[in-house]
């Protein structure tokens, strides 16, 4: 009520502040004038009473300043001195001033940084033009749940769409192209895709033109656009428009150079070249490329979906296999906005991540108002004394306020330093996880933000203290004369006793989530993933230049690279130290890379249809012999794949242990079953059983899968096993066994198995590692707090321990006295810690595996090492409160 | 040179122009300037005011809630800036010529005293 008033009179002086300058000319032009006319009506001429009444008057703009000052003292003045007495106080408090600047500057800091993350990925749009109308063409079906694009919905999509502006496809093979030519070969990043797909995006050529629909067309003079980083290395500040790049074997014209500001998402991509897809070969259903669309403007995601419905029969008809059966398959649209598919699901764990940053900003804010607290009660005695000296009950909030408010705003202001500092080291830390397209940084928003959490927290730690000064002036008199000053001490101990019960129930929150993780990162290490070792498997792409010969067909030219890849293999088996080695066709064989080849059908087994007649979706993978070795999954049942199979092109395949389960019972029961996905085509038989393998990561269940014998192909993925993974000098043996066999190879996207391993576990580590860290803190924290309440209320009864202790009490009485109600406190803490933990770590469901949030282990554990851990800190402070001397104590009372 | 004597003026009004200014409005609402004329006339111009002392002490007493201020028409049809004693401002002026009647009959029977 009061502020109120104060805050409607400071109003009304602002208003009061412009009548004064316009009123106080007019009143001293008055003044002089009627001066001058008395003066001239007394005899003196005109001019000499003008100047005498001036000098009469005596200087009118230091009589202006003096009325303004009189003006001003009322609200600056008093704000000044406020401000100087606080900074002053505070700085002859340095231990309390840094310690809550410093929690608070944490809190803040903390909290800042992780909102820009939140901002950056979450809430700014996708930096591309009319970005809240692009989507994502997927698909979906009761077998598989997210399947992508292909040229024949792309074809679809495009002539039959009703809602669709504009559509653009992309082939989802993210694997470096080879380019040759002047100087060695290199491996750049490139993407084929439809010539829509840069206008959707927004990329308009700095350089040249883009893509047209002429370059589209199966057969056209091959083209290609290049990143402006790529024009700057390649050929320096000559004019690349018009030069050729030999691109994986083609001689492409480079038409374009995109400005250095576009991003293709997160992908680093240098060169572009028209997909040029085929109407008459395009299938569906089938999925194998990634394709967006932009809405016209007003249609919402619910028409789109329902016109795409539209669209499947249509697809279904055209595209069809000629001769083929019907696929079995059930698709249907799913279409999504573009920025969930940039965003992925990092945003339950970034959210998440921001509760439990807030949670430490409660506690540091509680740890604050603590601080705060102690404070006062030290000053009590000097703020009764200016009460006692007649300062308003306002007047001493004020006090306090402005330095409440003063270690806010330093505390803010420290804690926007932590976040600019800790900022690049998040980002670093969640690299793997968060779109790189995505700009993360501290922004307007940001920073409206970090002000008003810092408001807020400083209005919650500087309401705790005001609280107990609003006590009646009546009894801050007699607390004055009483000399002690007890009363409002009781007061003071509740409210550190609902610090302490705070301070428990927010640590307890943030040791049961920081449990689930740990739990949840032990159960995903302890999963088999189906390879072995992976930190001693190194791998690497190769792409081989197109080589068509005259005369040539697929066959041939298929054996011709076999040849390559296996003198390759041959020549790194005999490295030093290498264990096996092998390699897959195309980009995509290794497990957790991110991507795979799944392959649906509806299989007939020894041709027979199976009885259910629902397709079965495949992992499929073609491999040499050694791939598997190498990458450490064992045939579990049968043989595994030899260079005969490759050589003489053998009808065996091997499976996946939960294939042969599922459609024969048994690993062994797998074996010589012959499989065919239509009938009549030649018989493949189950040679071996592999082990499952967890492509997709440790929470994810393994894909049913099966492998063939290599076949050639462009494209290869090489595994080798060896103890001297990690070594410079293997590396470069490894490089040089390449270059021997063909020194135009390069060896791309070199990694190992360990690297992609640790990827796949990165989201659950980097949680792991935050909800940890704010647990072990607010840990901490809430023993100190627990110490300090014994400590307290043992320093208020001194007289009554020494009384106690005098008539023969033992001193473990006493001190157990005090630890069961320290141990109390604990117990609301852990009450109210469970009942928040059981809301909140509901949220966390998504990041766990293998536990339920409501894991009743992770709850005693955390609960039984919350309770002993406050128990020992109570007991100790207590010990320390009873080891005094009865008489000492007595004496000084 | 004129300065300084305003200085000296100033020095002997400091705590007293504000208690001459209340007394100067008991009779009736005045305008800055008849205040100023006032204390001369009523002082037999001993005590000339440097005139522009006056405004920062109308606008003090005025922050107090001693006086009030109104534009109003003079009798020669000009804008002009009235001030009013209000009840507290009445009040006060009781209380400190009362004080000051107290004290400067005390310093009086000090400087009269025989020795």
């Amino acid at each position: 009520m009061k502020a109120m008033l104060n805050g409607w009179r400071w109003l009304r002086s602002i208003g009061r502040r412009r009548e004064l300058e316009r009123g106080l000319d007019a009143e001293i032009r008055f003044h002089v004038e009627r001066q001058t006319e008395k003066l001239i009506a007394a005899g003196v001429p005109p001019d000499d009473a003008r100047r005498d009444a001036l000098l009469r008057f005596g200087g009118v703009e230091p009589t202006k300043d003096a009325v303004r000052d009189e003006f001003r003292s009322l609200h600056l003045e008093r704000l000044a001195r406020e401000v100087r007495f606080a900074r002053r106080a505070l700085l002859r408090a340095p231990g309390f001033t840094a310690a809550a600047v410093l929690t608070l500057a944490l809190g803040i800091g903390a909290t800042t940084a992780m909102f820009s993350i939140v901002n950056g990925v979450l809430l700014r749009p996708l930096p591309y033009p009319d970005s809240e109308r692009l989507i994502e063409l997927l698909h979906t079906s009761p077998q598989v749940e997210v399947l992508a694009a292909s040229p024949a919905i792309y074809f679809g999509y495009r002539d039959y769409g009703q809602v669709f502006e504009a559509v653009g496809h992309w082939d989802a093979d993210g694997s470096p192209a080879t380019v040759t030519g002047n100087g060695g070969p290199e491996s750049v990043p490139s993407l084929q895709v439809t010539h829509e797909v840069l206008p959707l995006l927004g990329a308009t050529p700095a350089v040249g033109r883009t893509f047209r629909a002429a370059d589209d067309a199966p057969g056209a003079t091959p083209t290609a656009i290049v990143s402006s980083g790529y024009a700057q290395r390649r050929f320096g500040n000559t004019d690349p428009i018009g030069r050729t790049l030999i691109v994986a074997g083609v001689s492409r014209q480079i038409v374009g150079v995109l400005p250095p500001s576009f991003r293709f998402f997160g992908d680093p991509v240098d060169i572009y070249y028209p997909l040029q897809p085929d109407r008459t070969t395009a299938r569906f259903p089938s999925f194998d490329g990634r394709a967006v669309a932009r809405l016209k403007p007003g249609i919402t995601l619910e028409q789109a979906n329902a016109d795409a419905a539209r669209l499947m029969p249509i697809l279904a008809k055209e595209f069809a296999r000629p001769g083929a059966p019907a696929s079995g398959l059930r698709v249907s649209p799913r279409l999504q906005p573009l920025k969930t598919s940039v965003v992925g699901d990092v945003g339950s764990t970034l959210w998440l991540l921001l509760g439990t940053i807030g949670l430490l900003l409660i506690l540091a804010c509680a740890n604050v108002a603590n601080l705060v607290l102690v404070r006062s009660e030290a000053r009590r005695a000097e703020l009764v004394l200016r009460a006692a000296l007649g300062a308003g009950g306002a007047a001493i909030a004020s006090v306090v306020l402005t330095e409440s408010l003063m270690v806010g705003m330093a505390g803010g202001l420290a804690g926007l330093g932590v976040a600019y500092a800790s900022l690049p080291l998040l980002t670093a830390l969640g690299s793997d996880d968060l779109p790189g397209i995505m700009t993360i940084a501290i922004d307007r928003r940001v920073l409206l933000v970090t002000i008003a959490t810092t408001l807020a927290t400083t209005v919650v730690f500087a309401l705790v203290p005001l609280a107990h000064l609003a006590l009646p002036r009546l009894q801050l008199s007699r607390s004055l004369h009483a000399g002690k000053g007890t009363v409002g001490r009781r007061d003071i101990a509740r409210t550190r006793h609902a610090l302490v019960v705070a301070q428990v129930a927010v640590a307890l929150v943030l040791l049961v989530g920081a449990g689930l993780m740990i739990r949840t990162f032990i159960t995903l290490r302890q999963v088999d993933p189906g390879i072995s070792d992976p930190d001693r498997v190194l791998t690497f792409q190769l792409t081989l230049p197109a080589d068509r010969r005259a005369g040539d067909t697929p066959q041939a030219r298929g054996e011709r690279e076999l040849l390559t890849y296996r003198a390759i293999a041959d020549r790194i088996a005999r490295v030093a130290g290498v264990e096996a080695v092998g390699f897959g066709g195309g980009n995509d064989p290794l497990p957790l890379d991110g991507d795979g080849r799944q392959v649906s059908f509806v299989p007939y087994y020894d041709g027979q249809q199976v009885a259910d007649g629902l397709a079965r979706v495949w992992e499929s993978g073609s491999v040499s012999p050694g791939f598997f070795a190498a990458l450490g999954t064992e045939v579990v049942a049968g043989r595994a794949l030899s260079w005969e199979d490759v050589e003489r092109r053998r009808p065996v395949m091997l499976v996946s242990e939960n294939v042969a389960r599922r459609e024969w019972g048994s690993t062994a029961a797998a074996l010589g079953h012959h499989v065919t996905a239509v009938p009549g085509q030649e018989p493949i038989e189950i040679v071996g059983v592999l082990e499952d393998v967890r492509y997709g990561g440790m929470d994810q269940p393994a894909p049913e899968a099966f492998a063939r014998p290599v076949e050639g192909g462009d494209e290869a993925t090489f595994a080798i096993r060896s103890a001297r993974v990690g070594t410079a000098a293997f590396l470069d043996e490894v490089r040089a066994a390449v270059w021997e066999v063909n020194p135009n190879l390069s060896p791309a996207t070199v990694r190992t198995l360990g690297a992609l391993y640790d990827r796949s576990m990165a989201r659950t580590s980097i949680t792991l590692s935050l909800l940890a860290m704010t647990g072990v803190m607010a840990f901490v924290l809430g023993l100190v707090g627990v110490y300090g309440v014994v400590a307290y209320a043992m320093s208020q009864r001194r007289g009554e321990i020494g009384l106690r202790l005098a008539l023969g009490a033992r001193h473990e009485d006493v001190r157990r006295m005090f630890v069961k109600r320290a141990l109390v406190l604990v117990g609301i803490g852990v009450a109210i810690g469970l009942g928040a933990a059981a809301m909140l770590t509901r949220v966390m469901a998504a990041q766990l595996f293998g536990v339920t949030p409501l894991d009743p282990v992770t709850h005693a554990i955390v609960v039984v090492a919350l309770v002993a851990a406050a128990a020992a800190a109570s007991y100790v402070s207590a010990w320390r409160g009873t080891s005094v001397d009865p008489v000492t104590v007595l004496r000084a009372e | 040179v004129a300065r300084e004597k305003d200085k000296e003026k100033d020095a002997v009004l400091q705590g007293t122009l504000d208690m001459l200014v209340l007394k100067a409005l008991q009779l009736e609402p005045m305008h800055g300037w008849g205040i100023t004329e006032r204390i001369e006339q009523w002082s037999e111009s001993v005590l000339q005011l440097g005139q522009g002392t006056l405004y920062p002490a109308l606008y003090r007493l005025e922050r107090q809630g001693l006086i009030t201020s109104e534009w109003q028409v003079t009798a020669n049809n000009r804008q002009a800036r009235y001030y009013t004693l209000t009840a507290r401002g009445r009040r006060h002026l009781t209380d400190v010529l009362a004080q000051w009647r107290r004290v400067s009959r005390a310093i009086n029977l000090v400087l009269d005293a025989t020795v």
